[in-house]
């Protein structure tokens, strides 16, 4: 059966071409989340990247028009990506 | 940069370190054995004493009495900071996993309530045993003091670009701005973790630096202040995160504050193609360290 893989990619804007600052993959299987390790790479340098690589974005993030200029708040510009893949059961 | 010889206290360039990373590392040089013996003494205990571990371990003053720490702090917070009562112990055992990533909330304060442009907290870590990679270290954000965030824009947030470990040797002593962005991580070693964290604060605001601070240093630090962004924040993010890490600064500094933007940033040389000037285009276009 074909389950999905998700992917959540945080970039510095909300252009694909943007570089990527965050991620974490949740795999479709019984498992814990994924957690925060020592010597990771980010996957994929922008959202264009990973949509090369087979990735398809499921969640665009939403404008900030109403930044507050005083403040520094949400980190980086989430998006949402899947991957349907091929689990054996 | 220019230093004097008052060697407890930080410099110029270690604290404009802080401003922007919001972190320090302190070794002090403790007593021969004594890590050892702090660790032997928490082994016994049978339970975690809490916000009484002063009472139960009086030995552990001497690290936060040593003269490098008080330095340290007093170069940070100024001279007449205090330590909060309590504290605690946190012990990581092996197959733990890694806490998300959070600021820790204060009684009274809520979330949004934070220094972003200040320094009036600081959190002390003391590791009593060396803590590799796999003994689930302290994890940092550099720069995330400044962020204003609510713990449910945090929820989905793994692994950043730029995030930090604390993998220190026995003995060291990190000191963070309190609202620094950070989470214990997984122990996937076959040992026990221990960290003891206390709370200290400022009471009076400075006049002047109360660190080994040379006014010579200033043209040096507001290079660093203007040009070291943390590589995560977003484009429309630069010119705030800027202004906050001057205006720490100058929150600290007292009659050594500096103006808030530097004079003639677009002047010079014109670029070779578009932009006001190379310099700008450089800057612009750097790569994120």
């Amino acid at each position: 059966m074909k389950r999905q893989r998700i992917l959540y990619l945080n970039a510095v804007s909300r252009s694909l071409r943007a570089p990527v600052v965050g991620f974490a993959v949740h795999e479709p299987v019984e498992s814990d989340a994924p957690q925060i390790e020592a010597g990771v790479e980010m996957p994929y340098e922008t959202v264009h990247g990973a949509i090369l690589d087979g990735w398809r974005v499921v969640s665009f993030p939403a404008q900030r028009a109403d930044v507050d200029p005083e403040t520094v708040g949400v980190f980086g510009y989430e998006f949402i990506l899947d991957q349907l893949v091929d689990i054996d059961e | 940069m220019n230093r004097s010889n008052n060697s407890n206290l930080l410099n110029d360039d270690e604290v404009a370190s802080f401003i922007i990373s919001g972190y320090h590392i302190v070794e002090p040089d403790l007593p021969q054995g004594y890590n050892d013996e702090i660790c032997d003494s928490l082994r016994k205990m049978p339970e975690n004493p809490g916000e009484r571990i002063v009472e139960a371990l009086p030995k552990i003053s001497v690290v936060m009495e040593h003269p490098s720490v008080i330095g340290a702090l007093t170069s940070l917070l100024g001279p007449g900071f205090f330590k909060d009562p309590g504290g605690h112990i946190h012990m990581n055992p092996p197959k733990t996993r890694a806490q998300p990533w959070h600021q820790d909330e204060r009684f009274g304060r809520g979330h949004q309530d934070r220094d972003i442009d200040h320094i009036k907290h600081v959190m002390l870590m003391y590791y009593p045993q060396d803590v590799t990679e796999d003994m689930g270290p302290t994890v940092l954000l550099p720069g995330s003091q400044r962020r204003v965030a609510a713990p449910e824009t945090m929820v989905t947030l793994v692994n950043l670009k730029g995030q930090v470990f604390s993998t220190v040797s026995a003995g060291s002593v990190l000191l963070t701005h309190y609202d620094i962005w950070h989470a214990g991580t997984g122990n996937r070693s076959d040992r026990v973790r221990y960290m003891f964290k206390f709370l200290y604060s400022r009471t009076q605001e400075n006049t002047e630096p109360s660190w080994d601070h040379d006014a010579g240093n200033i043209p040096e630090v507001r290079l660093r202040l203007d040009n070291e962004h943390p590589s995560t924040l977003s484009r429309n993010e630069y010119g705030t995160d800027h202004d906050l890490r001057v205006r720490t600064w100058n929150h600290i500094a007292g009659k050594a504050a500096m103006p808030l933007r530097s004079e003639g940033h677009l002047g010079g040389p014109w670029p070779e193609s578009g932009g006001a000037t190379t310099a700008s285009r450089n800057k612009r276009f750097k790569p994120p360290s």
